[in-house]
C-alpha cells in the first residue's frame, strides 16, 4: 500500500470537495470556477513533474494581500461578514495547496477544509450542499484514517533519520511494515468506521434532547415564506393571467387514506384555491364581501384544528383523505381537493376559514410552505348562499343565455319548487357548459392579448361570449358563471389547480404553473354546490399537458428530495423528535407487549396441560432458572474444553477423546487463568518451564507452585504418567490461589 | 531531533473542534453543525473502541541481536502476531521500556518500531533502532507497544515484559591511516610462515606427488634418488602479529589525572578500552593476527588469530570489562622473545616496558588524535568527550 501517495489524493479530494462545497454554499460560481482551476492546478504543477511549489514567504504575502482585502471588505459590509471570511479561507486553502507537500501542510489543509465546511454549513441549507457535506464527511474520516497511518509513517522515518542518518538509511528501514492485503484491509476499517460513525451520529442526532438546545431548526426557517402573488384571489380578464405553459413547480401533494397508505385518484386532481362570485365590472372576479372569514384562528404547530366541527363526523369516514401539502412557495391560499375539515402546519401560523365559500387562506404576510389538510372528496358542500348577494348583469349575455335555454327546450325562469329548481338548475349549467365546449369557442393562450380593452367599450365577458370567442380558462369560466347569474343561478367562479401528473417514484402529484386552472361551481340547492369546468377538455392542463420528460422527472426528484433535507433533517426540532419518539417507541413497546402477551399464554396453557396449579408458575420459574444455569455452564464448559484442545494443538478432537483431554489437561488452563487474573500473563512465545523460571523475580511461591503444575503438565502431556493425580492437583491450585491471594 | 512534527495533536485538536461547533450549533441553530458535532461524537466513540481493539489478540516477542555497538544503531526487532479472525491492527508503535541503568544505556533519540499493519492471523517483523551509550551487559526488561489509531486521539499502551540481555561493544572508531601503518610490524616482527600447509614460498615438507600438482612443485634430484615422483610442499604464510596490550592494572583513583583536566579517570579508562577495540578492529581488517592482554584483570589468554569470532572474543572481553572490579596490581608481564609488533595502551600515561624496547605507547588522553572522524557527529562526540561508562 502506497500509504503517502492514497493519502495525498484522497486529502486533494478531500479539500477540493470543502473548496466547492463553500463556493457553492455561497452561490458564487466564478468562485467556484477560478478557485475550482486553481486548486486542480496545484495538482498538476506541485505533485506532477514539475514539482513546484510555493516558497513560504510568497505564500503569506499573498495571505496578507487577502486579508487585507477581506478586512476592507468586511468593514465595508459588516453585515456580509461571513461569505467574505469563507472566501478568504478558500483563497488560504489555495495557497495552502500550493506549498510543499509536508505532514503540517497535510493537517493545515485538512482543518482549513474543516473550516470551509462550517463556515458553508452557516451560510447554506441547500441540497446540494447537504450532498457534498455528507461525502466530504465519508471523505474526511477515510482521510483521517490515512492521516494517521501517515503521520506514523513520517515520523518513524524522522526518527531513523536522526538515529540513523539519512545518508545510511537502507532502503528496507524507510519503508513501513506491512503485512498481506494492508489495502484490502484497510479498506473494510475504513467502511466499518464510517458505518458505525453514521449509525452513531445518526442516533446523536436523533436522540440527544432537543429541549436542551433551545430551537436548532431555526436554520430551516423555510417551513413559513411570505406570500407571493403567483395565486391570486382574484381573476383579471383585461389586465393578466396566471393561466401559462410554465413548467416551474408550484407544489406537491401526496393523498394518504384513512389507513395510512398512499392513495392516487382515479380521476384527475383538482385542488380548489379562492372563490369568486363577485364581478366588478372590466373584467374583474373577487371574492364576494360574502367570502368574509368566519373562523380566524392560530394554528399551532404540529396539532390538528378542525375547521368545522359540524363536518368533525366524516373525519371517521374511510374516504377520509389527508392531503400532504409541500409549496415551492407560500401562497395566500391554501389548497385542498375538496371541502377542508381540518389542518395541520409545522410551524405556527393564523389562518382563515369561510363556511361560505369552503375557502382557506393565510391571515398574516407569512403562509406555511408545508401543510396537512384531511377532507373527503367530492361536491363541495357549504352554508347556502344568502338571498341577496352581487351577481353579474348583462343584458346581452342575458339573452343569450335565456337563448341557450330555450334551444335545448328548458324553462328560461328557474321553477319555484326547490327539487324542480335544482333540476332546473343542473339541465342549465350543463347546457351553458355545453355550449362552451361546443367548439364555437376557441381556447386560445395569446398573451398578446391580455391588457388590450375589448372592442367599443364592451364588456369583456360579454366580448368573450358574443364577439371574440377567443380565450383560455379563466374566459371560459366567466363566460359560464356570467349565464348563470343572468338566469339568476347562484354560480362562481374557482381559481385552483388540476393535475393527474403524479411521480410513482416519490409517491406524490407535482403541480406545476401550466396546471393552473379555473372553473365554476354551480349551486343547486342551498349549500350544494356542483362542479362545472367549461373549458373544453382538450385544452384543460390536463389536455394541454405533454410527455414528461426525463430531465423535469430528475428535477422533481431534486426539489422532493430538497424538501425532505429541509423539513425532516435541517427542521428537525423538538416537534420532530416527539412525534419521532412516538412513531417508535409505541412499535417498540408493542412489539414487547406482544412478546410478553406470548410467554404468559404460553406459560398459561403448560400449566394448564400439567395441571399443576398456581404453583406450577413457581415450578417453572425453577426449571427455566435451572436451564439458564444450565447452559451457562455448558457455555463455560466448552469454551474450556476448547481452550484446553486449542492448547495441546488438538482443536478437532471430539467426543470422549476431547473430554478426556480436558478431565487431564484442564488443570493447566485453571492455573494460567488464576495467573492471568492476578496480572501474569504467560507470553505466548515462552515455553512454560522458562516461565515458571521467571516467575522467581516475582514470588518464589508462585514460581515454585507453577513450577510444579508445569511438570505435571508435562508428564501427562507427553506421556510419562497417563493422568495426574487430581487431589494433589487441586491441593496445589487451591495453594495457588492462597499465595495469589496474599498477593493482592 | 530536527524537527518537530505537528505543534497541535490531535487530542487537543479535536476539543478545540468540540468548543467551537458546539456553541455554534447551540446558538446559530443550525442543525448541519449539530450533525457535524455528532460525527465527533461518534468519532470519538470509535476512537474508544477502536484503539482497544488494535491492541487485542497481539503476541509481541522482542528478538535481540547478538552484539551492538556503542554510538552505532543497535537494530531490535519485534515479532507482531496477530491472534484475531477478523480485525487487522493497524499504526502499532513499539518501544522498549527502560528503567534504571538501562535508561542511560541508550541515548535518548531513537526510532521506535512502527508496524503498519498487520492483518489478522499474521506475523510481521517491526524494527526499533537505538544506539547504545555503554559498553557492557545491558538489560532489557520489557518494551511496550501503543496505538492510537484509527484517529489518534484516544492513545492505549500495553507493556509486555521480556527479561533479555544484549552485549554492547566498546565504541570502535576507525583509526587514521598513519597510526596503522606505523603499528603493522616490519622485519622480524613482520611476515613469517605458520607450522602448516599452505600456498607460500617456503620449504614445508615433501610428499607423494598427486593429480595436479604443478612441474615446478616436483623435486627432481629427490625423485631420481627416489625413483618416483616426490612433489615438495610449501608452508602457508602467516600474516603478521600484534599484541595490544590494555593496562588497566592501575586503579581508577590511582591514575595521574590533574584536576584541571576535563577527563575523569574513569572516562580515560573507557577511552583506552575504545582505543583497544579500535585496534582490534583495524588490526583485524588489515589481514592481521592479534591478542589482547589486559593486565589488571584476569581475562584469559586467547592467542592470536585473525577471524572473525576471534574479533568477537576479544570484544566480548573488552564489552566486559568491570572498572569497579578490584584489580590486579603489579608488572606488566609481556613475552620478551614474542615475534610479533606490541601495543601497550594505558589509560593515563605511558609506562614503558623496560624489556620491550620495540613497543608503541598510546594513552587514553590521544584518541582524539588517532582516529578520523567519519561524521560530524562522531567527531563532536570524540571531540566533547562524551561518557562513556560501562553498564
Amino acid at each position: 500500500m502506497n500509504l503517502a501517495r492514497l493519502e495525498s489524493r484522497m486529502c486533494f479530494a478531500l479539500v477540493f470537495t470543502a473548496i466547492v462545497a463553500h463556493c457553492i454554499a455561497q452561490h458564487a460560481l466564478l468562485l467556484v470556477l477560478v478557485s475550482g482551476m486553481l486548486a486542480v492546478g496545484s495538482r498538476y504543477v506541485c505533485e506532477g513533474p514539475r514539482g513546484l511549489t510555493l516558497p513560504r514567504p510568497v505564500s503569506l504575502l499573498l495571505t496578507a494581500i487577502v486579508m487585507v482585502i477581506t478586512a476592507i471588505n468586511i468593514i465595508a459590509e459588516p453585515g456580509n461578514a461571513m461569505p467574505w471570511i469563507g472566501t478568504f479561507v478558500v483563497w488560504l486553502t489555495i495557497f495552502k495547496l500550493y506549498e510543499e507537500r509536508s505532514v503540517e501542510n497535510e493537517a493545515e489543509r485538512l482543518i482549513l477544509s474543516l473550516l470551509l465546511m462550517v463556515l458553508a454549513a452557516l451560510l447554506s441549507i441547500d441540497l446540494l450542499f447537504g450532498i457534498l457535506l455528507v461525502a466530504w464527511t465519508g471523505m474526511g474520516i477515510t482521510v483521517l484514517l490515512l492521516f494517521q497511518l501517515y503521520h506514523g509513517q513520517e515520523l518513524v522515518l524522522l526518527e531513523r533519520r536522526t538515529v540513523v542518518g539519512a545518508g545510511d538509511l537502507e532502503p528496507s528501514m524507510s519503508k513501513p511494515v506491512s503485512g498481506l492485503g494492508a489495502r484490502r484491509d484497510f479498506r473494510r476499517m475504513s467502511v466499518l468506521v464510517l458505518l458505525a460513525i453514521l449509525i452513531m451520529s445518526g442516533l446523536f442526532f436523533v436522540g440527544f434532547p432537543r429541549a436542551w438546545t433551545g430551537g436548532l431548526a431555526r436554520a430551516a426557517t423555510g417551513r413559513t415564506g411570505e406570500t407571493v402573488p403567483g395565486h391570486t384571489s382574484r381573476v383579471d380578464l383585461v389586465g393578466g393571467t396566471r393561466i401559462n405553459n410554465s413548467l416551474l413547480e408550484v407544489l406537491s401533494v401526496t393523498l394518504e387514506n384513512s389507513a395510512g397508505d398512499i392513495v392516487q385518484l382515479a380521476e384527475p386532481l383538482r385542488l380548489r384555491g379562492s372563490t369568486l362570485d363577485h364581478y366588478s365590472g372590466g373584467g374583474l372576479w373577487v371574492p364576494s364581501e360574502l367570502a368574509r372569514a368566519d373562523w380566524r384562528n392560530d394554528i399551532e404547530a404540529g396539532r390538528w384544528h378542525t375547521l368545522q366541527t359540524t363536518r368533525e363526523f366524516e373525519l371517521e369516514s374511510d374516504r377520509m383523505l389527508t392531503q400532504r401539502f409541500d409549496l415551492a412557495v407560500a401562497l395566500e391560499d391554501l389548497f385542498s381537493i375538496s371541502v377542508p375539515i381540518s389542518i395541520r402546519a409545522p410551524v405556527d401560523v393564523e389562518l382563515e376559514y369561510n363556511s361560505y365559500t369552503q375557502v382557506l387562506q393565510a391571515a398574516g404576510p407569512l403562509a406555511p410552505l408545508q401543510y396537512e389538510i384531511r377532507a373527503v372528496p367530492g361536491q363541495p358542500q357549504g352554508l347556502p348562499a344568502p338571498l341577496t348577494w352581487n351577481r353579474y348583469r348583462n343584458e346581452e349575455v342575458a339573452t343569450e343565455a335565456r337563448r341557450l335555454l330555450a334551444e335545448a327546450g328548458l324553462p328560461t325562469r328557474r321553477p319555484r319548487t326547490p327539487a324542480e329548481a335544482s333540476a332546473w338548475n343542473r339541465d342549465a349549467s350543463e347546457v351553458f357548459r355545453q355550449a362552451l365546449v361546443s367548439g364555437r369557442y376557441r381556447y386560445s393562450l395569446d398573451l398578446t392579448r391580455i391588457g388590450r380593452e375589448p372592442v367599443g367599450g364592451m364588456d369583456p365577458v360579454e366580448y368573450f361570449l358574443l364577439v371574440d370567442r377567443v380565450g383560455h380558462c379563466e374566459y371560459f369560466a366567466a363566460a359560464f358563471v356570467s349565464m348563470c347569474h343572468t338566469v339568476d343561478i347562484h354560480a362562481r367562479m374557482v381559481t385552483g389547480f388540476v393535475t393527474d401528473r403524479y411521480d410513482e417514484l416519490t409517491n406524490r402529484y407535482i403541480v406545476l404553473e401550466a396546471d393552473a386552472h379555473a372553473w365554476g361551481e354551480v349551486e343547486l340547492s342551498p349549500g350544494d354546490w356542483l362542479t362545472v369546468d367549461p373549458t373544453p377538455a382538450a385544452f384543460t392542463p390536463i389536455g394541454r399537458s405533454e410527455a414528461t420528460t426525463l430531465s423535469q422527472r430528475l428535477q422533481w426528484i431534486y426539489r422532493w428530495a430538497e424538501g425532505a433535507w429541509r423539513t425532516s433533517f435541517l427542521g428537525f426540532d423538538e416537534g420532530s423528535q416527539a412525534t419521532a419518539m412516538a412513531t417508535w417507541l409505541p412499535w417498540w413497546s408493542k412489539a414487547a407487549s406482544a412478546v410478553f402477551q406470548w410467554a404468559k399464554e404460553s406459560l398459561v396453557t403448560m400449566n394448564l396441560a400439567f395441571g399443576f396449579g398456581g404453583v406450577g408458575y413457581i415450578w417453572f420459574g425453577i426449571v427455566l432458572l435451572i436451564i439458564a444455569m444450565g447452559l451457562l455452564v455448558w457455555r463455560r464448559t466448552l469454551r474450556h474444553r476448547r481452550n484446553v484442545l486449542e492448547l495441546v494443538a488438538r482443536p478437532g478432537a471430539t467426543g470422549r477423546e476431547a473430554r478426556s483431554i480436558e478431565r487431564d489437561l484442564g488443570f493447566y488452563v485453571d492455573m494460567l487463568k488464576r495467573l492471568d487474573a492476578s496480572g501474569f500473563q504467560k507470553p505466548a512465545w515462552q515455553p512454560p518451564r522458562d516461565w515458571a523460571d521467571s516467575l522467581e523475580q516475582e514470588s518464589d511461591a508462585i514460581s515454585r507452585l507453577v513450577g510444579r503444575l508445569v511438570g505435571r503438565f508435562y508428564d501427562i502431556r507427553f506421556g510419562a504418567c497417563a493422568t495426574g493425580d487430581a487431589d494433589e492437583i487441586q491441593e496445589e491450585l487451591r495453594m495457588l490461589d492462597e499465595v495469589l491471594e496474599g498477593r493482592r | 531531533m530536527g524537527r518537530k512534527l505537528l505543534p497541535v495533536n490531535a487530542p487537543v485538536t479535536f476539543l478545540l473542534l468540540v468548543f467551537l461547533l458546539a456553541p455554534a450549533a447551540m446558538l446559530q441553530g443550525n442543525n448541519i453543525l449539530f450533525w457535524l458535532l455528532a460525527v465527533l461524537a461518534g468519532i470519538l466513540v470509535v476512537a474508544l473502541v477502536g484503539s482497544s481493539w488494535m491492541l487485542r489478540g497481539l503476541e509481541l516477542k522482542r528478538q535481540l541481536p547478538l552484539h551492538g555497538n556503542v554510538g552505532e544503531p543497535l537494530v531490535i526487532r519485534y515479532q507482531v502476531m496477530r491472534q484475531r479472525r477478523w480485525v487487522p491492527a493497524f499504526g502499532l508503535f513499539i518501544d522498549e521500556v527502560f528503567s534504571g541503568a538501562g535508561s542511560k544505556a541508550f541515548d535518548s533519540s531513537r526510532s521506535r518500531a512502527w508496524i503498519l499493519h498487520v492483518g489478522p492471523g499474521e506475523t510481521v517483523h517491526g524494527e526499533a533502532v537505538y544506539t547504545p551509550l555503554q559498553r557492557g551487559r545491558v538489560e532489557l526488561t520489557g518494551f511496550s507497544v501503543r496505538t492510537s489509531f484509527p484517529f489518534g486521539m484516544i492513545r492505549r499502551s500495553r507493556r509486555l515484559s521480556q527479561l533479555q540481555h544484549v552485549l554492547v561493544y566498546p565504541r570502535v572508531h576507525e583509526l587514521q591511516h598513519r597510526v596503522m601503518e606505523a603499528l603493522v610490524p616490519r622485519g622480524p616482527d613482520g611476515l613469517r610462515t605458520a607450522r602448516r600447509r599452505g600456498g607460500g614460498d617456503d620449504y614445508f615438507g615433501i610428499r607423494q606427488i598427486r593429480t595436479g600438482d604443478s612441474v615446478r612443485d616436483i623435486a627432481w634430484k629427490l625423485s631420481a634418488h627416489r625413483n618416483d615422483l616426490v612433489a615438495i610442499d610449501r608452508a602457508r604464510p602467516s600474516p603478521p602479529r600484534v599484541r595490544i596490550v590494555l593496562d588497566l592494572s592501575t586503579p581508577t583513583d590511582q591514575l595521574q589525572v590533574g584536576s584541571d583536566e576535563s577527563f575523569s579517570p574513569r572516562e580515560l579508562e573507557e577511552r583506552a578500552i575504545t582505543l583497544a577495540a579500535s585496534l582490534v578492529k583495524a588490526v583485524t581488517a588489515a589481514q592481521l593476527e592479534v591478542d589482547l592482554s589486559v593486565p589488571g584483570f584476569s581475562a584469559p589468554q586467547l592467542g592470536f588469530r585473525g577471524h572473525a569470532f576471534h574479533v568477537h572474543r576479544l570484544m566480548t572481553l573488552l564489552a566486559g570489562l568491570d572498572l569497579d572490579a578490584p584489580r590486579r596490581t603489579g608488572q606488566v608481564h609481556v613475552p620478551t622473545m614474542e615475534p610479533a609488533g606490541l601495543v601497550v595502551i594505558s589509560p593515563d600515561r605511558i609506562r614503558p616496558l623496560s624489556h620491550r624496547p620495540d613497543a608503541w605507547y598510546l594513552t587514553g588522553r590521544q584518541l582524539a588524535d588517532l582516529v578520523v572522524a567519519p561524521s560530524p557527529k562522531a567527531a563532536a562526540d570524540v571531540q566533547q568527550d562524551k561518557p562513556e561508562v560501562a553498564a
